[in-house]
């Protein structure tokens, strides 16, 4: 298989070990890890204004989104210590519903987060950026052999990681008009989208948009309700890194009635009503119309209007993506009580992309058609920043592993997001852009953000993203937990006058001898009471262990029986397919089923479980062939 | 590679044997033709096609003459190439036949292997799988009304709507969890309400298990009492006035001490003890023992007295055990006179209040009295439960197993509620009990939340 349309006219002198086309979410993680791994590593980008750009909700995190952040940071990521750095508002939600759904979430300064994120990458050894955009892939006998530029040069490499975003094939629309753009106001990578069918990836198009940005001048904020963060300096790296500190509030707005029938009676100029937009969009992010559309018993809808920077005006209207013609927009918005003079400074549009269907991948984020080819972000039918980023990192250790010839780092679900996420990309029929959530882990109890280094700092450490220090710091950290844990086994409280006078402020109290970790699990005792209650009992202790060794404590038989879940699990991951196996000889498979087990072949039964629409029957099926081979 | 796993041909009889004028051996697999024309003068078979013939073994000699028909893959039962040999009935014939086929390529079925088969091929599903299995195995006409009933899905129809009631609680829940920040999707204060209901739906479609148990294992009767009192003439006494159910095992109705009969739509399945107690080479401990564990998972126990010896050493031990769904039988109402009086005494000096009949298996009187006295404590003490013609009954004991466990997961969620567990230990609990709940009708988990959630709330950025 050899593609290349035209020969270069110059072939730069230096071979890279590594080329990374993209500087996006995924496109910085990969660069920087490979980079950091000591690859001689080229970051491509159309736009080096552009580098880690927030084209979206100008935030990071959330439920789901800051548990991948945490572990991006566990395992050597910058997104974590980036964020922090230039956060205009954190804040932890979910704070009363259980430690698995704890979430952290900044609101960002977009354009810090871009500055430092370049300034970072700008002075990473091994590191070089250029401004070019990928015409083709040179490819030979299956394997990558580098990239050809649309300025026709040719870069050599044997690892290629495409990061490409919403560019490939990207055509933008408001309202009936439309246009090939990336993003608004930005080139489309449509030879390197035609280069890829005609190498035999199976591509779909989908669909994503973008919310209106309002000149803050305009906006009577009287009528808005402010939404503050958290006063202290929390953070989602497991390092020291530097905290902005800052707190910037949002306003929650409504839409109402009048709104409702403004884009009601617009539909006919909607590109998504109107069929013009092919592309599938997330049910989970839908635009304004399909909300009033779909849920039209609902009087209105909520609008968080956020910073996007301490040092600009613009605000971003979340909730409000629309791809309605510019007219529609500005008369919706003013229907809204405290925008009735608003000024929109960019139009909401939606946008179309070219996607590789993600059954084509490995775990290790390697196409399956192309050794040495690695894909990661929304190129992968994802969408979300921290989806892009984890993606990234995992892409860019795989492919200094590969170099290395070392194993591929595979992460399963069973101990991470970034491993729930591959797992689904390869096995799910990705239809919509694809974005995490808590429940989408069957382990959630397990995977927390307050435990993402116990689960991965090892990891990190092993592959060479986590330096001597930290690995030191994280050990002791496991120590202090476990002597923690055995420490409280060790304390008892008996069950005197005097005791239980103190509990009764708790409204609890003990009829035996109670060991302080048996304290720990009743509901109303945390564990800085532990000090008043057992005064003997004195250990100095940073929060987050505290924090760790409570949940321990409280929910002991959850996690117990979740591990167990875990085990079965594994049962079925070790009964391995193996590669000869002939879908074709097994009958009674429905089809549906077949065709996706051809297709994605399975490494295991575990893995065929989870393949959408693989049934339970199916797998007895395939059980009993796997019986008699 | 090949895949070996329809490479064997497989035949049974499908038949009881030794009942009825004609008995059917079923071949299913790729030689099945291969075999009929080797047994037989027929070389071709058309596919669904019923052909008279003579059937020869090796040596050519004439075992029997019959019907074949031939269903070509995959238009079969099995999906394979199928093919009925209908010979006549009894036992010696029909096993020849059997070794003939045997011997021209075939392997013996396992148990349930045609239906295995159908399944692997697609043929059915796996709940109508299960439901074939227990139209084969049932003894009774209304043991296979309730599996062609569950065939045609009244069982997963009441299970999805548990289900999907489930589903909405935990999409709930769930999207409370994920999107933290809508307003409009405050929790209901109504979570415990909600899931006893379901928790008391999944009791009902269980207290259904005793009904599906019954209909499909009989209600087992044990006959207890010493050597000689009678048990086996008792036995064949039912036997007779009753028709007789043969057992699906080969050779049973002749040397089991198993019995079953039907009394008015109800299966009775009988257990003489004299087998157990009187084969057991004169270990009298380990017989007493046995038959102790027999009355004690028995669901109706007959104890039977000798009028003529009166109460010996042996009874009195045997009547320490009886229950309240205990049957006293008095034999030998012939030759007893007067002693039946002492017996009588007897019972009532040890205030046992149990139903009694008096009977001769000798003379063969009193029988009717028995069969109204049995239909009447079974219909005391076993709870059936009200079943109508849409009735869902559970009757295997994987759905029993996984009911269960969904009802327990529903409880301790409900434990979490009460116990102000945050809401993420509830969903531990309710996603367990989806899956239970959806391994009963073969329904996979995986996105079904979110797609739940995504239709239902209006949630979003």
């Amino acid at each position: 298989m050899n593609t290349s349309q035209s020969s270069p006219s110059i072939t730069y002198p230096t071979h890279f070990d590594v080329i990374v086309v993209g500087a996006g979410h995924a496109g910085c993680e990969a660069a920087l890890a490979t980079a950091r791994l000591g690859k001689t590593t080229l970051l491509l980008t159309i736009n080096l204004d552009r580098i880690a750009w927030m084209p979206c909700n100008p935030a990071i995190g959330g439920p789901a989104k800051s548990h991948l952040v945490h572990e991006i940071d566990a395992l050597g990521g910058q997104m974590a210590i980036n964020t922090d750095k230039t956060y205009l508002q954190i804040k932890m939600l979910n704070t009363s519903k259980g430690p698995a759904v704890h979430s952290l979430r900044a609101q960002s300064d977009k354009f810090f987060y871009h500055q430092e994120m370049k300034h970072v990458l700008e002075n990473q050894e091994n590191l070089f950026i250029k401004e070019a955009m990928v015409r083709e892939l040179v490819v030979d006998d299956n394997s990558i052999k580098g990239i050809i530029t649309e300025m026709d040069v040719h870069y050599a490499s044997s690892k290629v990681i495409l990061c490409t975003g919403t560019f490939l094939d990207g055509k933008i629309h408001i309202g009936m008009k439309s246009m090939s753009a990336g993003r608004a106001g930005e080139f489309p990578s449509i030879n390197l989208a035609h280069n890829l069918e005609e190498l035999g990836f199976d591509m779909i198009r989908l669909k994503t948009g973008t919310p209106p940005r309002l000149d803050k001048r305009s906006i009577d904020f009287s009528e808005a309700s402010p939404q503050y963060g958290n006063d202290q300096k929390i953070r989602f790296s497991f390092t020291n890194s530097e905290v902005s500190g800052k707190n910037l509030p949002c306003y929650l707005i409504h839409t109402n009635q009048e709104t409702h029938d403004i884009i009601k009676r617009n539909l006919d100029r909607s590109p998504l009503y109107q069929g013009k937009i092919k592309g599938v969009g997330p049910r989970y992010c839908p635009s304004i119309e399909d909300k009033v559309v779909r849920f039209a018993d609902k009087e209105r809808h909520q609008s968080f209007l956020e910073p996007e920077g301490a040092l600009t005006n613009e605000i971003y209207a979340q909730g409000l993506s629309t791809s309605l013609p510019e007219d529609v927009q500005l008369n919706l918005l003013r229907s809204i009580v405290g925008l009735e003079k608003v000024e929109v400074m960019r139009p909401a549009y939606a946008v179309e992309y070219a996607v590789i269907r993600p059954y084509q991948l490995k775990y290790s984020l390697e196409t399956k058609l192309i050794k040495g080819l690695y894909s990661a972000g929304q190129l992968n039918g994802t969408s979300g920043y921290e989806e892009a980023a984890a993606q990234g990192l995992l892409a860019g250790i795989n492919a200094s592993l590969a170099i290395d010839a070392k194993d591929e780092l595979i992460l399963p679900r069973e101990s991470s997001y970034i491993g729930t996420l591959i797992d689904d990309l390869i096995n799910k029929d990705i239809t919509e852009p694809y974005r995490m959530f808590t429940s989408r882990s069957e382990y959630r109890l397990l995977l927390r953000q307050d435990n993402a280094d116990l689960r991965l700092t090892s990891i990190g450490f092993e592959v060479g993203l986590i330096s001597e220090d930290r690995y030191s710091a994280f050990i002791k950290k496991e120590l202090s937990i476990e002597n923690c844990l055995n420490e409280l086994q060790d304390f008892f409280v008996t069950p005197s006058k005097v005791n239980n006078d103190i509990l009764a402020t708790y409204n609890e109290k003990i009829s035996k001898k109670e060991s302080l970790f048996n304290l720990l699990k009743r509901s109303n005792i945390h564990f800085d009471d532990l000090f008043i209650i057992c005064p003997s009992f004195k250990t100095e202790l940073h929060s987050e262990i505290k924090e760790i060794v409570e949940i321990h404590a409280k929910y002991e038989e959850y996690i117990k029986r979740m591990q167990s879940n875990i085990a079965k699990q594994l049962d079925l991951s070790h009964k391995v397919i193996p590669d000869f196996f002939n879908y074709d000889l097994l009958r009674g498979l429905k089809k549906e089923s077949k065709e996706k087990l051809i297709k994605i072949k399975p490494n295991n039964i575990g893995q065929a479980s989870r393949i959408d629409g693989v049934s339970p029957a199916d797998i007895a099926i395939l059980l009993i062939a796997l019986r008699k081979l | 590679m090949t895949l070996q796993s329809f490479s064997d041909t497989i035949a049974a009889i499908s038949t009881p044997i030794g009942i009825g004028g004609v008995s059917v051996i079923r071949i299913s697999g790729n030689k099945t033709q291969e075999i009929v024309s080797q047994l037989c003068s027929e070389k071709k078979f058309q596919a669904n096609h019923i052909v008279f013939t003579r059937f020869y073994n090796s040596l050519g000699d004439i075992l029997d003459e019959g019907l074949i028909s031939f269903f070509k893959s995959p238009h079969s039962y099995t999906g394979e190439d199928v093919a009925e040999v209908n010979c006549h009935g009894g036992y010696i014939t029909v096993k020849q036949i059997l070794d003939c086929i045997i011997s021209y390529g075939a392997r013996l079925a396992d148990k349930g292997e045609f239906t295995q088969r159908a399944f692997i091929n697609g043929k059915i599903d796996l709940l109508q799988a299960e439901s074939i299995i227990d139209i084969i195995e049932s003894k009774t006409d209304k043991a296979s009304t309730f599996a062609v009933q569950q065939l045609e899905g009244t069982l997963s129809k009441k299970i999805t709507q548990i289900r999907s009631q489930l589903l909405e609680i935990i999409s709930h829940l769930e999207v409370h969890l994920d999107y933290p920040e809508e307003e409009d999707l405050q929790l209901h204060t109504s979570y415990i309400t909600q899931l006893s209901i379901l928790s008391s739906e999944i009791e009902n479609l269980l207290s259904t298990y005793q009904t599906g148990r019954i209909f499909r294992e009989g209600i087992l009767t044990v006959i207890v009492g010493k050597p000689n009192v009678g048990k086996s003439s008792l036995l064949n006494m039912l036997l007779e006035e009753n028709r007789a159910i043969v057992s699906d095992e080969p050779g049973t109705t002749r040397d089991t001490i198993e019995e079953w009969i039907q009394i008015e739509g109800l299966p009775f399945r009988l257990v003489d003890t004299a087998g157990l107690r009187e084969a057991q080479n004169n270990i009298e401990k380990i017989g007493i023992e046995k038959t102790r564990e027999f009355i004690g998972k028995a669901d109706i126990q007959i104890v039977m007295l000798d009028a003529d010896t009166g109460i010996e050493l042996e009874d009195q031990s045997i009547l320490k055990d009886i229950r309240e769904s205990t049957l006293i039988v008095i034999n030998k109402s012939d030759v007893a006179g007067n002693k039946m009086n002492k017996i009588n005494e007897y019972l009532k000096t040890l205030s046992i209040n149990q139903p009694s009949v008096v009977i001769s298996v000798k003379e063969n009187t009193g029988t009717q009295e028995l069969i109204k006295k049995m239909l009447h404590l079974a219909e005391t003490y076993i709870s059936f439960g009200t079943i109508g013609e849409d009735t869902a009954l559970i009757n295997n004991d994987r759905q029993k197993e996984k009911l269960l466990h969904a009802k327990e997961d529903i409880k301790k969620a409900i434990k979490a509620i009460e116990g102000n567990l945050p809401e993420d230990f509830w969903l531990i609990d309710l996603k367990q009990a989806l899956t239970e709940l959806g391994e009963i009708t073969g329904e996979s988990v995986s996105d079904e939340i979110l797609n739940n959630i995504f239709s239902r709330f209006c949630v979003g950025k």
